[in-house]
């Protein structure tokens, strides 16, 4: 278990928009930033993140003042994805780090670029067995339906019960 | 099935006599011009543009009848109220272009109900929307596209009750397969 632990140390990770929606929303963010090495996120991030001066960005912004995610001075435009999107893939490109992401044409190019992709629900997955997890499944179920997170089902499989 | 949006100079004139009447007008014209190849589904007016949704044979020429649409209901409009002529800018009732797109990738459901969704610029959103669903752009570039962040855009997609995922089998199992190499050492 400890080697396990020593390897987790290893990896860094760049945030998505999406990702840090949902985990602030759901009050994960600090739990989240602690499974990893280093949680960077770019610039094109925190802008797509400061159209709306809510609590999601307080959060974020909160925590990149207290240095638990750095900021990186990134702008990218990749053709088909949004700016945000392309300076995440970017930047885990580049630094050779995780990134999370969650809209499936941004996740399919990172993979063809070679770069390890998680999306939300893996992080969260990762929560759950490590005993951070708050609340029950069932209760995040809703609170993530509540939230109009993409999960939808595919054929008659749930994503969900497919990650849990 | 096709959606269209025309614009035109009636503004003014909408003000003059209300949306209702304005909207027979065309109903009208459409629905006599469409004859056995055309069925008109939805009608619908906004200030300066208005939305048709309808379902047509293969063999009809649609700019043909469109722009058909634009000169009857154009003659039309000037015979029944004069007075709009004196408001417009070199006589012509509508504007020259109109957007046209197939339900194919927007269901007509999303349509139906895009008429009634308050997001300002609809043909902006049903151009975005058929973009997405066609795969040509992502999730982030479309809420970028329509000014909006990424769970604005969510809410306006469930509005529209839009089942569009993230997921399917293939993202799943990739995903768990990345889980395995990043969280458990292999």
């Amino acid at each position: 278990m400890k080697r396990n632990l020593k390897r987790i140390e290893k990896f860094s990770a760049v945030f998505n928009t999406s990702v840090l929606i949902v985990l602030a929303k759901l009050k994960y963010l600090n739990d989240v930033a602690a499974l990893f090495k280093q949680v960077e996120v770019s610039r094109a991030v925190m802008k797509e993140l400061s159209a709306r001066k809510d609590e999601v960005y307080s959060r974020v912004k909160e925590l990149v003042n207290r240095d638990v995610i750095k900021l990186e001075d990134v702008e990218r435009d990749f053709p088909g994805l949004g700016r945000g999107e392309s300076s995440t893939i970017f930047v885990a490109l580049v630094k050779g780090k995780v990134a999370v992401l969650d809209d499936r044409k941004a996740r399919r190019l990172a993979r063809d670029l070679g770069i390890t992709v998680l999306g939300t629900l893996a992080l969260l997955k990762r929560l759950y067995e490590v005993g951070k997890l708050k609340e029950s499944l069932e209760e995040l179920y809703i609170k993530l339906t509540r939230l109009k997170f993409r999960s939808k089902c595919f054929g008659s499989n749930c994503v969900f019960n497919c990650f849990f | 099935m096709w959606g269209v949006v025309m614009r035109g100079g009636f503004e003014n004139f909408v003000g003059l006599r209300g949306v209702r009447e304005f909207v027979v007008g065309v109903e009208d014209s459409a629905r006599s011009l469409g004859s056995d190849d055309v069925t008109v589904l939805c009608i619908e007016c906004d200030k300066d543009n208005f939305h048709m949704i309808f379902k047509a044979k293969s063999t009809l020429n649609i700019p043909k009848y469109l722009n058909a649409i634009k000169t009857i209901t154009s003659r039309e409009i000037k015979r029944k109220f004069p007075e709009v002529k004196k408001k417009l800018w070199k006589s012509m009732f509508w504007s020259r272009s109109y957007f046209l797109a197939t339900t194919g990738q927007v269901t007509l459901d999303v349509l139906l109900k895009g008429v009634v969704v308050p997001y300002r610029d609809k043909e902006k959103l049903f151009l975005v929307l058929g973009l997405l669903f066609a795969g040509r752009v992502s999730f982030g570039k479309a809420a970028e596209l329509l000014g909006l962040r990424v769970d604005e855009f969510w809410d306006l997609l469930d509005e529209l009750g839009v089942k569009f995922s993230y997921y399917d089998r293939e993202e799943v199992e990739k995903e768990l397969e990345a889980y395995r190499k990043v969280f458990s050492g292999f």
